[in-house]
């Protein structure tokens, strides 16, 4: 409503092509790696480490300790950390992302969606590392890829989705209520064990499943296991309906975005 | 018919300011039951203003008369309640607190991301950032982080930078209140420059002396509303009177309140 009785026009904008825009995101991804990792190389090293020397924890505790019996539970395990640590540290940094430049926003009339664009830029060159450390290790151990793997890529392009919807909801409710960042942390928390990471959803009771099911991450993870570590292809349905639940949480995540950025200046 | 840079229509802006203010999800839902009270702060009241291209216009008012939420505004920080704002051509802001500039990052740094913000090409960048360290004087420091530079670097360094973006229209709230003697000297010379280069100044000064000098006109906001505008001189005297008279009343009624007691 508000929208309509308020109008500013600029005749001649700062930004004339979608490359304009794209190189704003770069230089905003540029800087907001700086602003994180600038006093240690080490820094940006750990984010990459960090899902590999947990790997190194989970796999040691559940073959060793407790005897997990799955099919190669090292790739099985990988991947999931992967998959399950981009959505954590991006939506963790991208519920940050317009906090931490509040200064900027309150002077200097950025598109304040490419803020946390950038952010998830940022975690998804991460990401894309450590996907590749998981491949070039799936083939050194001699396990390589089957046919089912060309599903991976529309399984990634859902993550994302899921994960920039997230983030973009979060960052702009996060300045209105400082305590969604503990709330979200609590989540995540709780999220990991009610995703298939660790565990495979077969060893769950029946009555069970349905976490699974609910759960779009938990829908993701499951799926790449079945493509790239077993090499069994997915329900078409399911893909189907994981693909609509990523679209959906996208379109509400960037809904809730435009609603609320107006104000989001004053709340700063 | 002269060419506006900038129209400003009716625009009308409340702040809400909460009187408890819940910034938690948790204090929010457990008082889900109790009706939040505001304090409605009418920033702007419907304010209409017209700057013609190439004039250089000063706006004055008491602290909280709106002056800079219009600027805010104007440069698209803030958005209004209602009302039209129509900015032709690319516009700088250099408002109160600096640029938005990140202590962690460096000076280069900084100016960089502003430039890029503000459209600076890919092919220009480099050049442009060059210059602006220059003109802030501040080669030395190119690579050092913006926290390791004092107050009065900083305010250069986002003067230079708000100048080098190449802007039809540069709206500029309370710069020349920092800045020694020549760097004040130097900001005016290149507000000489620019008016010659027929781009459009917009100033929020509480420094009249500087209105009355450098401006074309200017324009005297009262809470929210435009009280005067005109040739600076007439202007600056309506709001002086006006400060007088508000001081006057203040002290009659401190003597009357002497005199009960």
């Amino acid at each position: 409503m508000r929208e309509k009785e308020f109008q500013r026009v600029v005749t001649e904008g700062h930004y004339e092509s979608l490359g304009d825009y794209v190189w704003l995101l770069v230089q905003i991804a540029i800087k907001d790696f700086k602003m994180r990792y600038t006093h240690s190389f080490l820094g940006y090293a750990w984010s990459i480490v960090s899902p590999l020397s947990f790997f190194v924890i989970y796999y040691t505790v559940f073959t060793r300790f407790m005897d997990v019996r799955i099919g190669n539970y090292a790739g099985f395990l990988l991947l999931g950390m992967i998959l399950w640590n981009f959505f954590h540290e991006a939506t963790t940094n991208g519920t940050n992302s317009l906090l931490v430049r509040g200064d900027l926003l309150k002077n200097v009339p950025v598109p304040r969606e490419l803020l946390v664009y950038a952010s998830l830029l940022n975690s998804s060159i991460t990401f894309m590392i450590n996907l590749a450390i998981f491949f070039v290790a799936l083939f050194v151990t001699g396990h390589g890829v089957k046919a089912p793997a060309i599903c991976f890529p529309l399984l990634v392009v859902d993550h994302l989705l899921i994960t920039s919807g997230m983030a973009l909801m979060l960052s702009t409710l996060f300045v209105r209520f400082r305590d969604i960042g503990y709330l979200w942390a609590l989540c995540l928390q709780i999220g990991f064990w009610l995703t298939p990471v660790v565990y495979l959803d077969l060893m769950m009771p029946k009555d069970w499943l349905w976490i699974v099911t609910v759960n779009p991450v938990g829908r993701i993870i499951r799926d790449s296991h079945r493509v790239l570590v077993y090499g069994a292809w997915p329900g078409p349905r399911g893909l189907v309906i994981t693909t609509v639940i990523a679209i959906v949480i996208f379109a509400t995540g960037r809904t809730v975005f435009r609603r609320l950025q107006d104000r989001l200046a004053e709340h700063l | 018919m002269p060419t506006y840079a900038i129209e400003v229509e009716e625009v009308r802006k409340t702040f809400r300011l909460p009187h408890e203010r819940h910034t938690t999800l948790a204090e929010r839902v457990l008082h889900v039951f109790r009706t939040m009270t505001y304090e409605r702060l009418e920033a702007l009241r419907g304010v209409s203003i017209k700057v013609e291209q190439g004039k250089f216009v000063g706006l004055i008012g008491r602290n909280g008369s709106g002056k800079s939420t219009l600027l805010k505004i104007i440069a698209g920080v803030l958005v209004g309640d209602s009302g039209h704002v129509t900015v032709r051509g690319s516009a700088s802001p250099l408002l109160e607190l600096g640029l938005g500039f990140h202590h962690e990052l460096t000076v280069r740094e900084n100016v960089e991301l502003y430039a890029t913000i503000l459209g600076c090409k890919r092919r220009e960048l480099a050049a442009r950032v060059t210059r602006a360290i220059e003109f802030a004087e501040l080669e030395r420091f190119e690579d050092a982080k913006l926290k390791n530079l004092s107050t009065g670097m900083r305010m250069r360094l986002a003067f230079a930078t708000a100048l080098q973006a190449h802007s039809e229209i540069f709206l500029l709230d309370e710069i020349l209140a920092v800045g020694d003697e020549i760097f004040q000297r130097k900001c005016f010379d290149t507000f000489h420059d620019l008016k010659k280069q027929g781009r459009t100044i917009v100033l929020v000064s509480h420094k009249l002396e500087h209105v009355e000098r450098f401006c074309d006109s200017a324009i005297y906001l009262e809470q929210g509303q435009v009280v005067a505008e005109g040739p600076p001189l007439p202007v600056i005297e309506k709001y002086l009177a006006a400060v007088e008279v508000a001081r006057i009343a203040k002290e009659k009624e401190k003597s009357r309140e002497a005199v009960v007691a």
